[in-house]
């Protein structure tokens, strides 16, 4: 139960960064954005161009993760009744929500993007 | 296809008001202005005259509040945000103040962008761009990032992405207004070689000695035209 705990609170956290990290990037790159838009950029091309980021940055991120899962699910198995250490589940459990959450804080600047006001973002310095 | 008599952009009566906390701010009244094909023409005034929100008309960055806006013999001020992002990306070369450069990507990148979003094949599209870096010199930094240039060769590179496209304007606001006057010099030297070899241009600025290189020079105040004059000696 501690071990779950432990677990669920790492993965909330981890989730919260990646939403902190991921609105942020969007919004760093809000000027870029409008830069490509007044190029000629179209609503698909800047959702690829931000969700293609997102989504390297949280795979890169959910690959390291699953490795260190996997040693520290191997040190502290015995805490976990029933529940061999490398239990499919358990790791899926902590990889699929902050997949979803990353993507979701991926998704909410696109769409702010798409109505992003050009003549603030050329102007911005 | 436009023919001798057509200009290129007609401004009719054109007005633009700003409308913030309920108060109204006039920025355009009435402007009625055409540039015909191959044209060098400035916009000059003091500031907060309305130059910049022309231009942004112009670029089809804004829309007016009222009048009407024909580039190339095609109605403009009202179309919709996808459409207007088309034509720019086709049809006007824009070139600003702060360059807008993307610092993450190489000068050849940069230049290469929105030919990426028209569509272009890969092997048309870097003749192109080669071709634009050649025109403003700045071949030999394609594979340079924007921080490693100083700002007159930011401001090249940013002519040249203006020019890939072949457009049918280059629009210009305040391009040397970043710049030391040695490298705001070469730029204007840069845009006058450009005019020589066909480009039309229209060019916003604050300085009266770059006005008037231009062939002609609209003055702007109030959001009006005050006045509109020929250059004494433009260079055939």
């Amino acid at each position: 139960m501690a071990g779950s705990a432990i677990f669920g609170a790492n993965a909330g956290q981890e989730s919260g960064h990646t939403l902190r990290n991921c609105g942020l990037s969007a919004q760093r790159r809000r000027q870029e954005i409008g830069i490509r838009v007044f190029l000629g950029a179209q609503h698909g091309d800047i959702s690829r161009l931000v969700l293609g980021s997102g989504f390297k940055v949280c795979f890169v991120g959910i690959a390291f993760g699953l490795l260190l899962s996997f040693f520290a699910m191997r040190l502290i198995t015995s805490i976990f009744y029933g529940v061999a250490p490398t239990d499919l589940w358990i790791f899926s459990a902590g990889s699929l929500p902050v997949s979803a959450l990353s993507h979701l804080a991926n998704y909410i600047p696109v769409h702010c993007a798409a109505r992003i006001d050009l003549m603030i973002a050329l102007r911005y310095e | 296809m436009n023919n001798a008599e057509q200009p290129l952009i007609h401004l009719d009566d054109v007005t633009k008001v700003f409308l913030t906390d309920e108060i109204e701010t006039h920025a355009l009244s009435g402007i009625t202005l055409d540039i015909q094909p191959g044209e060098y023409v400035s916009i000059a005034g003091p500031s907060g005259c309305g130059k910049s929100t022309l231009l942004s008309i112009l670029g089809l960055l804004d829309t007016p509040s009222d009048g009407a806006y024909v580039l190339n013999g095609r109605l403009v001020d009202k179309l919709k945000h996808s459409e207007r992002a088309r034509i720019r990306n086709r049809e006007i070369g824009f070139i600003f103040q702060s360059f807008n450069l993307i610092g993450d990507l190489t000068v050849f990148e940069n230049v290469e962008l929105p030919l990426t979003y028209r569509g272009m094949g890969t092997r048309e599209r870097k003749a192109r761009v080669s071709e634009a870096l050649e025109r403003v010199g700045m071949a030999h930094r394609a594979k340079h990032l924007p921080s490693q240039l100083s700002g007159g060769q930011q401001q090249r590179v940013a002519v040249a992405r203006a020019l890939g496209g072949n457009p049918l304007i280059l629009l210009a606001d305040e391009p040397t207004g970043n710049l030391d006057s040695k490298n705001g010099e070469a730029v204007m030297a840069l845009m006058k070689d450009l005019h020589m070899q066909g480009a039309t241009i229209c060019m916003v600025t604050h300085d009266p000695r770059y006005a008037e290189l231009a062939s002609r020079t609209i003055h702007l105040f109030d959001g009006r035209i005050v006045e509109e004059h020929e250059a004494a000696a433009h260079e055939a």
